[in-house]
């Protein structure tokens, strides 16, 4: 789906369609009483297809959706049709206000229902395999065991583990001989010879793999990213290795390796050969340059890992921005008003865009969602990625704050103003 | 010598001699150009307690390093004098060709003593000076004058810098203009006019050599593509004008001669208003990339620059909302050669004062009813100290002095310069900046409104704290108006000083380094104040208009704030705490040692070469 598609209602109902389709395959599974789902559903499928094959404007929509209910035949459904008519037409605003449901539609639609059973991760051809979270270094520069420093409210190897199970039906975490571990819901693997380095690691790990293919990371990869993880699944079919290079550095633990490369570990641990990357240049080695990387993670934050404690002050702070503590009030839709000065004014045409956005409603969030609303400013005003404001704007909260933590939380009935940081005249 | 000549030039024009010396490397080093060197050379040939009018009084032209460079923003120079608003140092900044020609002088400086006997024009060409009569360019527009000097100096690209009526009148806050720009504020052009000297018409052949050729064209070649990213994007696609509507919004416009912080019709007049309706070009200064500058029509189809400054103080702060008028009293004010800042907050005190019926003149009851027509009389009257404009000349604080009845206490204005357009009382950092300013109210020496912008600080509330950052705020000024180079190129800097020393050491082949540099900013930014303690500054005159501590703002989103007398004392300490000084705002000896500034006073040029006379 396009950029300017989306704002076709039809596009959104044919996404919707695909969403439907895969929830009612998947119902069939469930034990319970589904038959008012199936009455809703129904109600659902009839509307969107309507939508589809009308395709009225986007700015008739809302009076398409109000006249709806009333051209239902049957007059018991015309109470269930007006409400479903009332979800899809918040779905659509969502569609523009919300960055992630947007992208989820750009993305298919996809929904854990809609995947066969084998086949855990999309698209399909992403092979069955196994993640493999390396913990039983000696963390001697953090001056603490780097796989419990807490992140939120669990130690950062829980979150790494729980993120990885969402992907992986099989994940591992090879730690030290007695090193201690929380509860986890992985298969815990234990160096045989403590300290051999990740080639050590990586060995023990793959022995105990039962998959041929194995994405390897370490306890302190705060920041992995699902997308990046399939993409390097996605290129192992005429390879052994798949290696990233970012900033013109090899990354042997955010990898993805066949476990047929075992022997060749093993025989570098025999003779004390401690560094991965001279497995490399024994097999198949795909090395996905940054170029590429950088398309699905312009920061890199990927390959961020920590070694000192100010590198896990700088993990936390990024933490901190990206799960924001839930507010009281986390399940309700936030409206605010996005006011436009001077440059960002003249740019998106526009002096006042009024948003409602999900939780977590922060200025980034915000930031995000006025890029997909008035997509000139992006690349303009807004940074490419929409993480936030190009340098040289600032963001002020009510005319009396002006805010420099995107984390800062925005409430209904705020107004968030645009300008340029730059007061000079 | 690189980047510098290492001379300047004194022409006086009581005697009628002009006389080339030297300025030792030592010196150049110390106080760089612009500002900095011309603060040294107030320091030196001001005599103590001098009238800013009278013959004594030096009018002082600098030019700086990165003149003639290909370093963008860099075509700016400084005059310097003692003011004859404030009583104490004037600095104004002007740009383009003037200052890539001064430098082609092959001085530094260009100083100007004594006073002609009758109005005349000064014309130096390569090593040629030259003092032509000017009776007949008495009353012409600067920008009429430009092209008729340039006739009559016929074979010659001259550059003309000149007076208006207001400076020959001397009005006190008249203007220096160039090209239709102006050095605008402290009334240079009134010391100008004083010394009977309607314009300098300047032609050189001297080239600025560098000593590192490749280091400076790669510096410029990073500077001039950072020039063309976001940081500037303000400046680029709508200028300063885009201020209006932002600071309406944040309640930080001043209205009203201050009674207000918003506007109520500042849509009207807003930068977007007027770029959608009365854009005609954009326009830049010599050797700019940024080309800042707004030209804007009238419904007479006739072009005016515009800025934010000239806009609020004209449009707002005296009530007005109508783009047509505001356009029409820019254009008078360029004419005339007035500061329009200064117009603007004298005006806007006058209309205040005759809306008191404290006004004894007729035009009051035309003020009162907010007649434009009346508006735009008033600012010729000011010119040629006609009417009321007698009064008005001399500035609101004297203005106010003279009426008495309580109107200084709306006299908007810092040891007589007048506000620009940034509310203190919601700035609470630029408040602390134009208290103690030493050229006055003054939005350009400090720029300390960046703190208030930048979601640092409690912008709605002054302490202690502040003072640091002013002070930070004041010595990178100095530097930059000192190199020079312009502000609004000051984000596109990785790290200022250390890129600072990288293009100094670069240009003069002398190695600068950033600590260094930061302790020139203090260094100049501390003989100024030097030179007003010296013109009987007291701490009385570090202080804001009774206005500002007794009113709470009546509007807008911080309405109901004040400015309190603690407040600002707080913000005082802890300036003066920064700055090493007592805490009576003076310098100790420590300090003058520290800045290697304790024969500040006795400071001379080298010996004076032989005089060459000033052809009559």
């Amino acid at each position: 789906m396009s950029e300017g598609d989306l704002y076709r209602p039809r596009d959104v109902g044919r996404a919707l369609l695909a969403a439907l389709d895969a929830a009612e395959g998947r119902k069939r599974q469930r034990k319970r009483d589904q038959t008012p789902d199936a009455i809703g559903l129904a109600v659902k499928r009839t509307l969107l297809e309507r939508l589809v094959a009308e395709d009225p404007a986007p700015d008739a929509f809302e009076a398409w959706l109000l006249a709806y209910p009333e051209s239902c035949a049957a007059p018991e459904l015309v109470g269930p049709a007006r409400a479903m008519a009332r979800a899809v037409f918040d779905e659509w605003r969502l569609a523009h206000s919300s960055l992630a449901f947007r992208r989820w539609l750009e993305d298919g639609a996809p929904s854990d229902d809609a995947r066969p059973a084998q086949d855990v991760m999309e698209p399909s051809h992403v092979p069955d395999a196994a993640a493999i979270v390396l913990a039983g270094g000696r963390s001697s520069r953090m001056g603490q065991p780097k796989a419990l420093l807490p992140f939120g409210d669990r130690p950062l190897v829980a979150h790494l583990v729980r993120m990885l199970g969402d992907m992986f039906r099989e994940v591992m975490v090879v730690a030290a001989p007695g090193q201690e571990l929380p509860a986890l819901a992985a298969t815990v693997v234990r160096d045989q010879v403590e300290y051999q380095g990740p080639v050590g690691g990586l060995s023990y790990g793959l022995a105990a793999s039962t998959r041929d293919v194995n994405f390897v990371t370490s306890c302190d990869a705060a920041f992995l990213e699902p997308r990046v993880i399939r993409h390097l699944l996605t290129q192992i079919s005429h390879h052994d290795v798949v290696v990233p290079v970012w900033e013109g550095r090899l990354q042997p633990l955010h990898a993805v390796y066949r476990r047929g490369v075992l022997p060749l570990l093993q025989a570098q641990l025999a003779r004390a050969e401690l560094r991965v990357v001279s497995l490399y240049d024994n097999v198949r080695t795909l090395r996905v340059d940054e170029s590429v990387l950088r398309r699905i993670d312009p920061d890199g934050w990927s390959f961020f890992n920590m070694n000192t404690p100010e590198e896990y002050e700088r993990a936390q702070a990024r933490w901190r921005q990206l799960h924001p503590p839930a507010s009281t009030s986390s399940d309700a839709l936030v409206q605010c008003t996005v006011e436009l000065y001077g440059v960002a004014q003249l740019v998106g045409k526009t002096s006042a865009v009024t948003l409602t956005i999900a939780p977590p409603s922060t200025i980034a969030h915000v930031i995000e969602t006025l890029g997909t609303m008035v997509p000139a400013l992006v690349g303009t005003v807004i940074e490419p990625d929409r993480r936030g404001l190009l340098e040289g704007y600032a963001c002020n909260v009510n005319g009396l704050s002006f805010v420099r933590d995107r984390t800062t939380p925005v409430r209904s009935g705020d107004t968030i103003i645009i300008l340029s940081a730059d007061a000079g005249g | 010598m690189h980047g510098f000549f290492g001379r300047l030039l004194h022409v006086d024009l009581d005697s009628g001699r002009s006389t080339h010396r030297e300025l030792p490397e030592s010196r150049l080093r110390r106080y760089l150009g612009g500002v900095g060197l011309g603060t040294s050379l107030l320091y030196e040939f001001a005599p103590a307690g001098v009238d800013p009018l009278s013959p004594a009084n030096p009018l002082i032209f600098t030019t700086a390093p990165l003149v003639g460079t290909p370093i963008t923003t860099t075509a700016k120079f400084a005059v310097v004098t003692k003011s004859p608003l404030t009583g104490f140092i004037a600095d104004s900044l002007s740009s383009s060709h003037f200052a890539i020609e001064l430098k082609r002088l092959g001085i530094d400086a260009l100083v100007i003593t004594g006073r002609a006997s009758a109005l005349s024009y000064l014309a130096v060409i390569d090593r040629r000076v030259e003092l032509r009569p000017a009776a007949h360019l008495r009353g012409v527009p600067p920008g009429d004058t430009e092209p008729l000097i340039r006739a009559e100096l016929a074979g010659q690209r001259a550059w003309v810098a000149a007076i208006g009526e207001a400076g020959e009148h001397l009005a006190r806050f008249a203007t220096i203009s160039n090209e239709g720009r102006q050095a605008g504020r402290g009334g240079v052009g009134a010391v100008m006019g004083a010394k009977r000297l309607k314009a300098i018409a300047i032609a050189g052949q001297c080239d600025t050599s560098v000593s590192d050729r490749d280091a400076v064209a790669r510096i410029a070649h990073t500077l001039r593509q950072r020039s063309a990213g976001p940081v500037t994007a303000k400046y680029r696609s709508i200028g300063t004008v885009a201020n209006l509507s932002v600071f309406n919004r944040l309640g930080t416009l001043p209205a009203h001669n201050f009674r207000a912080a918003t506007f109520e019709a500042a849509d009207a007049v807003s930068g977007e208003t007027l770029t959608s309706q009365r854009f005609s070009r954009r326009h830049g200064c010599a050797s700019c990339t940024i080309r800042c500058e707004r030209l804007f029509r009238s419904e007479s189809g006739s072009e005016q620059r515009l800025e934010y400054e000239t806009l609020f103080a004209l449009g707002p702060l005296c009530g007005t909302s109508d783009p047509e008028y505001v356009l029409a009293a820019a254009r008078l004010c360029d004419r005339h050669g007035l500061d329009a800042i200064s117009t603007g907050g004298t005006l806007a005190w006058a209309i205040e004062t005759a809306q008191k019926h404290l006004l004894p003149d007729p035009i009051a009851r035309r003020l009162r009813a907010g007649e434009r027509d009346a508006y735009l009389e008033v600012i010729g009257s000011i010119a040629r100290r006609e009417g009321v404009g007698a009064l008005l000349a001399d500035g609101s604080r004297r203005a106010a002095a003279t009426l008495g009845q309580g109107t200084a206490h709306w006299a908007m204005h810092v040891k007589g310069l007048e506000l620009p357009g940034y509310e203190p009382r919601s700035l609470k950092t630029m408040a602390l900046g134009l208290a103690v300013s030493p050229r006055g109210a003054c939005h350009n020496r400090s720029g300390a409104y960046e703190a208030d912008f930048s979601g640092t600080v409690d912008r709605l509330h002054g302490d202690a704290s502040r003072g640091p950052l002013v002070a930070a705020a004041e010595d990178f000024a100095a530097v930059l108006d000192s190199l020079v180079v312009c502000k609004f190129l000051r984000k596109c800097f990785s790290d200022f000083y250390a890129d600072a020393a990288e293009m100094l050491s670069a240009v003069t082949g002398w190695p600068f380094t950033s600590e260094e540099l930061r302790l020139t900013g203090e260094r100049i930014h501390t003989l100024k104040k030097l030179f007003n303690i010296r013109e009987r500054w007291q701490p009385d005159d570090d202080w804001l208009p009774p206005r500002l501590l007794s009113e709470p703002l009546s509007s807008g989103v911080a309405a109901g704030t004040r400015l309190t007398h603690g407040e600002l004392r707080e913000m005082l300490q802890g300036y003066y705490r920064a700055r090493g000084w007592d805490a009576h705002g003076f310098v100790p000896a420590s300090k003058l040692a520290l800045l290697d500034l304790q024969d500040a006073t006795a400071q001379t040029a080298a010996e004076p070469a032989a005089p060459e006379r000033v052809r009559p």
